[in-house]
């Protein structure tokens, strides 16, 4: 495993040629923030957005409640099957392994949440919840304007095939690459044979070497830059082939994401925001199978992710987020399915949150033109992570005040 | 900032005249590469050695007045507009389109200063989502581009684009909607502090509001912007300390007559065509700025008198910026003689930062060192892989170094690194890079090649991994 | 050894050598390495023949001279992997077609089994010759670890030996040589399979009845086949959802017999085959009309009623399609048919609100009178009553609807005098009333003379909504040209009932060319952007794109419920003359 001081080791040699290295996988000792402050402790913020309208009902399931059967005839969730976090309300059967996390004290369920005259249009409803904002014009995401304020984050979004990087992360002061495997860092070449790949390679690498007299300017800066990108790259080579997880991860895209994601926190490398999404949650029809298959997806890819980070030292260090742009209607319509609806929970794991459940369950009678009326606005959780857990002020991105919601541990 | 802190000094009286060839600053190949790359998307073969004949005058006045269009590029891109949705979903086609023209135009400078006013003028297709928009501003930059900065100015404030982009088109009587005077004034003709005095603002809040008010009134109506006198302010405005019935065209004259103007656009131009590094110190733009003015904002003059200078022609000029995606791109293609499909090279250029019709905001790109970090130098490297390797199946097959080599009769290993280092570097590169280069062509000329490929198959991919290590030596990446 | 002995013994031995020698030339089935746990299987059975098609046919060669295409096989992957192939023909000394026949003489089958995370993928090569496939295989191997070391793939192949097969992989693919055959598979496990189904002799896949079953049904003599084992599936929640999504929307009700068919199928097979200037896929299950469900048998025609009218074919059609839609008996049967409270209220109140629409004739009366048998036309236009020509020009198309009740054109004449009334008056058309032979067609006019809101192209002017009534058919055109020729086909049709298939559809390969046309602008700026062409050579590409397409021929597609099988035809004509014949 690639340790700290094998990063100095071939960090020294940066040091060595001083001033500040333009790196996006770099960050020296002087730049190391306190401890004490929130961020303090690079913390690392993973946002899973569920695209599609996830239904939030039978996710977060409040099994008691009459009214939840009588709305859901085929669609109800038998309540032996459904995992506990209090007496009334439970996880969907399928989240085993999200239920773990509570038991572990790392789950932690804001219920009820939304913005005031929600839309129900996918585009409409996700632009305001990746822009952090309901204006009329959205130009710039919220984790693209807090990244102005923690400049030497690096951050990635995690991306599917032929996706395009969503609008949460527009406006940061440096492109947030999208990278879809490991093999996005590597220094490709065109060769006839195996040797003759080393040869090309270290030709590249050698004419890049500033010389002896280094005398400042452009070209040192795009020699120092270079010398960098190479030994990053194949640092990250050799991560993406001795990295051993110490949870195994599930075979899915989300898997494969979260487990890169993984690999890139454990190089040590100053990557701190990612950004990935787990589509389909749109199930106007025949809704049974298939959300049963995402939530257990979501739920075993994020557990194993947090495992993995636990086992190796970052539990306190890691934050998972999921949304989704909006919930679904309260009833059940014709086609076993469901259509848009309002509110909806969100989950955040990580070892410093505040476990269970955070808000009431919404009321399934008192609607809001048949949808559940949220009591929490999205942007107050987002105003908890930005100042308690990165470090950045909450109004400078978000445009107002929002009252924090309360969900870390003190 | 200055990079170099014992930089000579230079003489404002002397930067600006014409450069006259020396023995010490003689013409040679380095300069007129030099000039093709900052003036145009650099020059293949036959421009170099035709450069190096015609001598400095000549070979300026070629790129300012450009090739005859012969294939009639112009009028094949305009009729192509036709077949590009106009609404949403033509962006990207847009921007492929423009670099279309940008990579085949007879007139390349052309197709450069509009990038420069695009960066100026950084309106994004993000929010105004309507291809046939974008393309008339461009039509609108390009048509200004070498002559009047005036004119230019003028007609933005009604150009549809920027009409979506900076809210004049909802701009109401009783609230006017201030986002377009602000930046008229902060990014397009003076910036916030007076550029001799710099503690001096250059205008205030009050300043703003006031010529919003003159702003309102504008409309889209079909796609062309009309003016609706019932919701125009038509009172009396005090801005800059000018009172009076102001329309859009009285706001744009006031704010040219102020100080700072010329010197505001001077220092944008000398920023990228000049250099990232050396500071544009009041005293060195001085003798442009006074130009500028007197000749009523000819900005073509200005440009003439930039591409023509010593200063342009000095040595710490010389690969003083950093060479921006776009020209990455281009050069390579361009130099290779090859023909390429720009649809492709829209997804790659995002990647490495710079999508025309797509600036991150208004404030434009931040180019210089910004446009090269960990992560988009091995992109950089990467892409001339692609564009070099003929098997990428992106960029087709028809940029071939291999071809270019056999076109100009270049055979052995050592002609081969000569003829692409001249071709894209003009030899100026330290002599152990050139060793390196030709030690790689002997191992790689002894080394074992697959079974099946036959002689040709390993000439020519030596030539082509000659040609990727040349694109991916620390000088490429510079202008 | 007495003489008859010796004649015996003789006569034995003949008989085994010669069937000896019988076995050495016919190449073994590929399918006995399958194991019966395989689902899906597809087999080439003649790739020399396929070979020979790509190289020969003429529309391969038409394929070939557009530029693109010959730049695709002049590129440097391309040029390398002919070079492959010659140095493959100068090791083994035989031409590339010999060796494709030696080796794959037998057929290639690939087998996998689906459902589930990453089905195991099988590929079987079934050579003829084995001294010529060990010698190949050997080189292969060689080749193929010289590129694995140039793509820098660490380790090379690994190789195992199982059950006296020599067996190579590397990542997670395994591949061997077995006698004359040569195997990969995705998964080493599923080599192992393919192994030992060979070794033991049983348990392959030629036992199961379903694969059997299908290649029964399947015509003789294809090219290439494909077979879905669907029992495993039956049983399967996934499947059972899909089923039942398909079958509980109503809009999907045209497919619900082919959903009911595939959900009591035992399998799904399909075959490739080529005759002259004829191509043609079928696709056939195993179960029919004979036990199914109530609710989809009331959707297909009753034994009583022949299936399908005859296509018409008026000049320069594009399209000719001719079904079977018994709106009448869905709407008599609608509670049977979509049970849902809501939606029954739904369709209660469609009827409400459409009877303002249908000038006060009731839906439910419509549609019992109106008949089970539909005819759809799109042609190409070549004549107008318009003296403008619209910009765009878009194709005529019609409506046929047989009549079960004569009343029905009667209530039909009243909605659309009543459209056609509020149509005037909104969009100043002008009702034309004329005689066409026996015949009366009322047809509406755009006046010449006036612009019409947002048509700066003249795009109206492709359109003269007419209808008619021709013997038992209704027709409803949206050019009166078309009304008038279909009018005159109709009444030359007589009694005769068609065939028997529940859909029969002919697209003409005029009506793709015909579109590109229309959409040539947008092609050209995208060939010129995409490929860097000049324009000329863009235009170049179009027309021989187009040329190609026009190629095409006749595309027909049938589908036929017999009592215990399902067929799906879909044929290929390259050859036009015929077109008009059928």
């Amino acid at each position: 495993m690639f340790t700290r001081r094998d990063f100095l080791k071939t960090g020294s040699s940066m040091v060595a040629l001083g001033g500040s290295v333009p790196l996006f996988l770099n960050r020296t000792a002087a730049q190391a923030p306190a401890s004490d402050r929130p961020g303090g402790r690079d913390t690392i913020l993973v946002v899973v957005q569920l695209t599609g309208g996830n239904d939030g009902l039978n996710t977060v399931i409040p099994f008691r409640d009459d009214a939840y059967n009588r709305a859901r005839p085929t669609l109800r969730q038998p309540a032996n099957q459904i995992h506990r976090i209090n007496d009334d309300i439970g996880l969907h059967p399928a989240m085993n392994a999200l239920h773990g996390l509570h038991q572990d004290n790392s789950l932690c369920i804001v219920q009820g949440v939304g913005y005031p005259n929600p839309s129900q249009s996918h585009f409409r409803s996700m632009d305001v919840w990746q822009a952090g904002s309901t204006a009329r014009d959205l130009p710039e995401g919220w984790i693209g304007k807090a990244l102005r304020n923690i400049p030497g984050a690096a951050s990635f979004h995690l991306a599917n095939n032929n996706e395009s990087a969503p609008l949460a992360l527009t406006g940061a002061p440096v492109r947030v690459p999208s990278i879809r495997s490991l093999e996005d860092f590597q220094l490709r070449v065109e060769a006839s044979s195996n040797r003759d790949r080393q040869s090309l390679r270290s030709v590249i690498e050698s004419t890049a070497a500033p010389s002896s007299a280094s005398s400042g300017g452009l070209l040192d800066f795009v020699q120092r830059t270079a010398v960098n990108t190479f030994a990053s790259s194949r640092r990250l080579e050799q991560l993406g082939r001795s990295y051993q997880p110490r949870v195994p991860y599930p075979n899915t895209p989300l898997g494969n994401h979260l487990r890169l994601a993984a690999q890139l926190i454990d190089g040590g490398l100053g990557a701190r925001l990612f950004y990935t999404s787990l589509d389909n949650f749109d199930t106007h029809a025949a809704q049974a199978l298939s959300h049963t298959n995402l939530l257990r997806t979501l739920s075993d890819a994020v557990s194993a992710f947090y495992r993995d980070m636990s086992a190796r030292g970052h539990r306190d260090r890691v934050l998972v987020m999921t949304f989704s742009e909006f919930g679904r209607r309260v009833h059940e319509n014709g086609s076993r399915g469901t259509d848009h609806g309002a509110a909806a929970p969100m989950f955040l794991v990580g070892g410093r949150v505040r476990n269970g459940l955070v808000g009431a369950h919404p009321s399934l009678t008192q609607l809001d033109q048949d949808n559940l009326r949220h009591h929490t606005d999205f942007r107050q959780v987002y105003a908890a992570i930005l100042d308690r857990w990165l470090g950045v002020p909450s109004r400078q991105v978000l445009g107002q005040e929002f009252r924090p919601v309360d969900v870390f541990r003190a | 900032m200055p990079d170099k802190p014992e930089q000579p000094q230079i003489d404002p009286r002397t930067a600006w005249e014409r450069y006259r060839p020396t023995d010490a600053s003689p013409w040679d190949v380095k300069k007129v590469g030099h000039l093709y790359r900052r003036a145009a998307f650099g020059a293949t073969m036959a421009e170099l050695e035709e450069g190096l004949r015609a001598g400095p005058d000549r070979t300026v006045d070629l790129l300012l007045q450009g090739k005859p269009d012969r294939d009639n590029l112009l009028g094949v891109t305009a009729e192509m507009v036709l077949g590009i949705p106009a609404g949403a979903g033509g962006g990207q086609q847009a921007t492929a389109w423009w670099l279309y023209r940008m990579m085949y135009a007879p007139h390349p400078l052309r197709e450069k200063i509009t990038l420069f006013w695009h960066n100026h003028f950084a309106t994004s297709n993000r929010k105004v989502n309507n291809a046939g928009y974008m393309i008339g501003q461009y039509e609108l930059m390009r048509r200004h581009a070498q002559g009047s900065f005036r004119t230019m100015l003028r007609e933005m404030s009604t150009d549809p684009a920027m009409m979506v982009w900076l809210d004049t088109n909802q701009s109401q009587r009783n609230q006017p909607n201030e986002n377009y005077a602000r930046e008229l004034m902060e990014l397009f003709s003076l910036g916030i502090n007076n550029y001799r005095r710099p503690g001096q603002r250059n205008y205030t809040e009050q300043d703003i509001r006031q010529a919003a008010r003159a702003f309102t009134g504008l409309r889209l109506e079909g796609g062309r912007s009309g003016f609706r006198a019932n919701q125009h302010d038509d009172g009396e405005k005090t801005v800059l300390g000018q009172t009076g019935r102001w329309r859009p065209a009285d706001i744009v004259r006031i704010c040219l007559e102020q100080e700072s103007a010329p010197y505001f656009v001077a220092a944008k131009l000398f920023r990228f065509l000049v250099s990232e590094t050396i500071p544009a110190t009041p005293e060195l733009l001085e003798p442009l700025a006074r130009r500028f003015r007197e000749s009523d904002y000819n900005f073509g003059e200005m440009l003439e008198t930039v591409l023509r200078s010593n200063l342009f022609f000095s040595a710490q000029v010389y690969r003083s910026r950093v060479k921006p995606p776009v020209d990455f791109a281009l050069e390579i293609v361009r130099g290779l003689q090859g023909r390429m499909g720009t649809t492709a090279l829209v997804t790659v250029l995002e990647g490495l930062g710079q999508r025309p019709f797509y600036p991150p905001s208004v404030a434009g790109w931040d180019a210089g060192r910004a446009w090269l970090n960990g992560q988009t130098l091995l992109f950089r490297h990467n892409l001339a892989l692609g564009l070099t390797s003929t098997t990428d199946d992106r960029f087709g097959r028809r940029t071939d170094p291999a071809r270019l080599a056999r076109d100009n009769n270049v055979r052995s290993d050592e002609e081969v690194v000569d003829f692409f280092l001249r071709l894209f570097l003009q030899n100026d590169v330290p002599a152990n890079a050139r060793n390196r280069l030709l030690e790689y062509a002997r191992r790689a000329h002894n080394g074992p090649v697959p079974v099946y490929w036959s002689q040709r198959d390993a000439e020519e991919q030596r030539v082509r991994a000659i040609c990727h290590l040349v694109l991916t030596l620390p000088e490429f990446q510079l202008s | 050894m007495r003489p008859r002995q010796q004649g015996g013994w003789l006569a034995g031995l003949a008989i085994l050598l010669v069937t000896s020698t019988l076995r050495a030339d016919a190449p073994g089935d590929p399918l006995r390495f399958v194991p019966d746990k395989a689902n899906a299987i597809f087999k080439v059975e003649q790739p020399g023949k396929i070979a020979d098609l790509f190289l020969n046919h003429e529309l391969s060669r038409q394929v070939r001279a557009i530029q693109v295409v010959a730049e695709l096989y002049d590129s440097t992957n391309a040029r390398r992997f002919y070079q492959l192939l010659s140095y493959f023909e100068k090791q083994m000394g035989m031409s590339t077609l010999e060796l494709l026949d030696k080796l794959a003489g037998g057929g290639i089958a690939v087998a996998s089994e689906l459902g589930g995370g990453a089905p195991p993928v099988l590929l079987i090569v079934q050579g003829k010759d084995e001294a010529v496939v060990k010698k190949f295989f050997a080189i292969a191997l060689d080749v193929a670890e010289q590129e694995l070391a140039r793509q820098d793939v660490k380790g090379g192949f690994k190789k195992k030996t199982y059950r006296d097969v020599d067996a190579y992989g590397f990542d997670k693919i395994a591949f061997a040589r077995v006698g004359d055959a040569m195997l990969l598979a995705t998964r080493s496990n599923a080599l192992k399979a393919a192994i030992d189904c060979y070794k033991d002799g049983s348990g392959s896949i030629s036992k199961v009845k379903a694969l059997a079953d299908a290649r029964k049904a399947l015509p003789k003599g294809p090219l290439a086949w494909g077979w879905l084992h669907l029992e495993p599936f039956h049983a399967r929640p996934e499947f059972k959802e899909g089923i039942k999504t398909v079958s509980l929307q109503p809009l999907f009700f045209p497919v619900w017999p082919l959903a009911d068919v595939v959900e009591r199928s035992p399998y799904v097979a399909a075959g490739i085959y080529q005759q002259g200037q004829e191509f043609m896929t079928t696709v056939r299950m195993g179960s029919g009309m004979k036990g199914m469900s109530e609710r989809a048998a009331l959707l297909m025609p009753s034994a009583k009623e022949a299936s399908t009218l005859p296509l018409l074919k008026p000049a320069n059609t594009l399209a000719s399609l001719s079904f079977h839609l018994d709106l009448g008996r869905f709407w008599e049967n609608r509670k049977k048919l979509i049970p849902g409270k809501q939606e029954g209220m739904q369709l209660d109140q469609l009827e409400k609100a459409s009877a303002l629409f249908l000038g006060g004739v009731k839906l439910s009366t419509l549609l019992k009178q109106a008949g089970a048998h539909h005819r759809l036309v799109a042609v190409q236009q070549t004549k107008s009553v318009y003296k403008t020509t619209p910009n765009q020009p878009i194709p005529g198309f019609a409506w046929v609807i047989e009549m079960r009740d004569p009343e029905f054109a009667r209530s039909m004449e009243t909605i659309l005098r009543g459209a056609g009334l509020l149509a005037s008056t909104q969009a100043n058309l002008k009702m034309v009333e004329e005689k066409h032979g026996p015949h009366k067609i009322v047809s509406y006019r755009f006046p010449e003379d006036r612009k019409f809101g947002n048509d700066t192209g003249s795009i109206r002017f492709n359109f003269s909504p007419a209808f008619v009534k021709s013997g038992k058919q209704m027709i409803l055109s949206s050019t009166v040209e078309l009304a008038r020729e279909l009018a005159d086909l109709v009444a030359q049709e007589g009694p005769t009932r068609g065939s028997t298939a529940s859909t029969h559809w002919q697209f003409y390969a005029t009506g793709g060319a015909a579109a590109l046309r229309s959409a040539e602008k947008q092609l050209r700026t995208q060939y010129i952007l995409s490929q860097a062409l000049s324009p000329k050579e863009a235009q170049d590409q179009i027309r021989q794109l187009i040329a190609l397409v026009e190629r095409l021929g006749v595309l027909t597609i049938e589908t036929n419920y017999g009592a215990g099988d399902f067929r799906l035809d879909i044929r290929l004509n390259l050859d036009h003359a015929r077109e008009a014949r059928d």
